[in-house]
C-alpha cells in the first residue's frame, strides 16, 4: 500500500487497543501489519456497487 | 480385526459380538502409547473414560440393545472442543488456566450416542492460527509419513492420529483450510461441511465468521458416517442451519454418476505446484472430468478471508493480547496483535466482497455440480522450514499453506479433502468442492476415487 508508514501507524494505533508493544515485539507485528495492508490493498481496489450488503445477516 | 482397523469394521466387529469394544480400547490404547511418543499428536489421553463407555457399549449389546452406527469406534477431538471434565487448551498456554469443561461439545455428545468412544485431545496450533502445528508449548506433531516433516495445520493432531492408525476417526476445526491442509499432507480424508452445517457449540471459537467443524478418517465411508453422527439443528449455535439432518452415507455408490465435475483453472493452478497439479491430475483423468472452471477473483477472497481471519481472530483474544502478550505463541503474538490493529474500515469491506463473491461463485454451480482444486501447493514442508517457492517467488511458509483454501471454506462451501495415492512418494491432497449443502455430491465424488484406487489412506508405516 502506497505512502502507508506501518510503524507510525502501530505507534499510534496501539495505545488505542491498550496493547503496549515492547521492542522485542514491534517488528514483528510491524511486518504483519504491512502483510494485512497489502492484501487490504487488493480488497478496497475491487469496486462494490453502494448497494452491497456485508456477508453476515442478524435475524432478531 | 487388525490393530488399525477401519470405523466400519470396528462396529461390525462391536454390533456383531466379534470383538468387545473394551477389547478395541484396550488396544487402541496400547497403540497410542506405542506410537504417540514419535507423533505427539495427542496432548491428553483418557483411558479411564474410554474403557468405562467400552463397557457401556458392550453391556447394551448384551442387553440386545442397538449399540449405535459407531458402536466401539475409537475416536480424538482437536483441542479446542470441551471435554467435560476436562481444560479445554485451544493449543495455547494461557487457556490451561480455564476450568474445566463443564460438559461435553455438541459434536462428542453426538458421537456419544452413535456409540463411539472418545480416548484424547489432540495437538493443534495456538488458537488455530497456523497451518502446521508446530506449538511452542505442546510441542511439534510429527507427520506420520516422514517424522522430519509437519503433519499440517491447524488440526495437525487429528490428521496425524488418523494418518498413524491410532485412531480410525477424528475432529477438527477449518476456518481458512484447518482440516483441508493437514487432511492433504497426512495423506487422509476430511470433510469441511458447509458453514453451518454442523453445530460449533462447545468448540473454542478462532474467527466465528468463518469456523467450521468437521471429521477425519482414512474411508469415505468412514468419513460419511461420522458426518451423518454430528448432523442436527443446534439452537446454542447461532450459525447452525435449521435445514433438516441429509444423511449422506446412503448415497455413496452411486459415486460420480450424472454430477458435472471441472478443474479449477488459474489461481488454483499456479506454475511451481507440480506435485498439486499432478495430483488434480490424477483424479481428473478418472473421472473424465475434461473442463475448466475458472473461479473469479480467488486472490481477492483469500486476502479478505486473511483479513477478516487477523481482525476477528485478534478480537477474540484482545484482552489476553493487552495483559500478557508474552504468554502466546511466538508464531501466533505478532500476527494476533497486528490483526488488533486492523483499520475497521478493511474489515467491512472485506464482508461486503465475501456477499459479492459469494454470489459469482454461486453462479458457477448452475453449471458444475463439483468443482476439483489443490489442497495445498506442495506436499508438507520439514519440520521448521520458514520459506518455499511457489511460481518463482520464494515466500513464507506459514501464512502461504492455505492459498488454495481459503478462498474456498470464505463463502463456507462444502468440501471434501481427498488424498490422491502416488506411492512412494509424500502424501498430497485436493479439494473437492461441491454447492452449498452438496455435501452429499462431494463425497460421492471422493468414492468414486476411492473406489477405482485413485484416492487412498493407507496407514502410513511410522518409523
Amino acid at each position: 500500500m502506497e505512502d502507508f508508514n506501518a510503524r507510525a501507524y502501530v505507534a499510534a494505533a496501539a495505545p488505542m487497543l491498550k496493547l503496549d508493544l515492547t521492542e522485542e515485539q514491534l517488528p514483528g507485528v510491524i511486518l504483519n501489519i504491512e502483510r494485512i495492508a497489502a492484501l487490504a490493498a487488493l480488497v478496497l481496489d475491487f469496486p462494490l456497487d453502494d448497494a452491497s450488503e456485508p456477508a453476515p445477516v442478524f435475524r432478531p | 480385526m487388525t490393530e488399525s482397523a477401519l470405523a466400519a469394521e470396528i462396529a461390525a466387529g462391536v454390533r456383531s459380538g466379534a470383538v468387545s469394544a473394551v477389547r478395541v480400547i484396550e488396544r487402541t490404547l496400547e497403540r497410542i502409547a506405542r506410537l504417540d511418543p514419535k507423533l505427539n499428536a495427542f496432548t491428553k489421553v483418557m483411558p479411564e473414560r474410554a474403557l468405562k463407555e467400552a463397557a457401556a457399549i458392550d453391556a447394551r449389546r448384551w442387553q440386545g440393545e442397538d449399540p449405535g452406527p459407531l458402536a466401539g469406534v475409537p475416536y480424538a477431538v482437536k483441542n479446542l472442543f470441551d471435554i467435560k471434565g476436562v481444560v479445554t487448551l485451544a493449543g495455547s498456554k494461557i487457556d490451561t488456566e480455564h476450568r474445566p469443561a463443564a460438559a461435553d461439545a455438541f459434536a462428542v455428545r453426538r458421537l456419544h450416542d452413535a456409540g463411539a468412544i472418545l480416548v484424547g485431545a489432540l495437538n493443534m496450533d495456538e488458537y488455530a492460527y497456523g497451518f502446521t502445528t508446530e506449538n511452542a508449548h505442546h510441542g511439534v506433531t510429527h507427520n506420520p509419513h516422514d517424522l522430519a516433516r509437519v503433519a499440517g495445520g491447524s488440526s495437525g493432531g487429528s490428521a496425524a492420529a488418523v494418518a498413524g492408525g491410532l485412531v480410525p476417526l477424528s475432529l477438527g476445526s477449518d476456518t481458512n483450510g484447518s482440516i483441508r491442509v493437514p487432511s492433504s499432507f497426512c495423506g487422509i480424508f476430511g470433510l469441511k461441511p458447509t458453514y453451518g452445517r454442523l453445530s460449533r457449540h462447545g468448540s473454542t471459537h478462532f474467527v466465528a465468521s468463518l469456523d467450521h467443524v468437521g471429521p477425519f478418517a482414512r474411508s469415505v465411508r468412514d468419513l460419511a458416517s461420522c458426518y451423518d453422527a454430528m448432523q442436527g439443528f443446534d439452537p446454542l449455535d447461532p450459525v447452525c442451519s435449521d435445514r433438516p439432518t441429509e444423511p449422506v452415507s446412503e448415497g455413496l455408490e452411486r459415486g460420480a454418476e450424472g454430477l458435472r465435475i471441472a478443474i479449477a483453472d488459474g489461481y488454483f493452478a499456479p506454475s511451481g505446484t507440480a506435485d498439486a497439479q499432478e495430483a488434480v491430475a490424477i483424479a481428473a483423468a478418472s473421472l473424465g472430468a475434461a473442463r475448466n472452471v475458472t473461479i473469479p477473483e480467488a486472490a481477492r477472497a483469500r486476502a479478505a478471508a486473511f483479513l477478516i481471519t487477523a481482525t476477528e481472530g485478534a478480537n477474540q483474544h484482545l484482552a489476553d493480547l493487552q495483559r500478557r502478550p508474552d504468554d502466546f505463541d511466538p508464531t501466533t503474538r505478532d500476527r494476533f496483535l497486528a490483526g488488533a490493529l486492523t483499520p475497521a474500515a478493511w474489515l467491512v469491506q472485506a464482508q461486503r466482497f465475501r456477499r459479492w463473491y459469494h454470489s459469482q461463485v454461486l453462479a458457477l454451480f448452475d453449471g458444475v455440480d463439483v468443482i476439483i482444486a489443490p489442497s495445498t501447493p506442495c506436499p508438507a514442508p520439514l519440520i521448521g522450514q520458514e520459506m518455499m517457492t511457489i511460481g518463482g517467488t520464494e515466500m513464507a511458509v506459514r501464512p502461504n499453506l492455505g492459498i488454495f483454501t481459503q478462498p474456498l471454506s470464505f463463502i463456507g462451501l462444502p468440501i471434501c479433502a481427498v488424498p490422491v495415492h502416488r506411492p512412494g512418494r509424500l502424501p498430497i491432497g485436493i479439494q473437492v468442492i461441491a454447492a452449498p449443502w452438496r455435501e452429499a455430491d462431494a463425497l460421492r465424488v471422493a468414492f468414486a476415487l476411492e473406489r477405482d484406487g485413485v484416492a487412498a489412506a493407507p496407514v502410513a508405516a511410522v518409523a
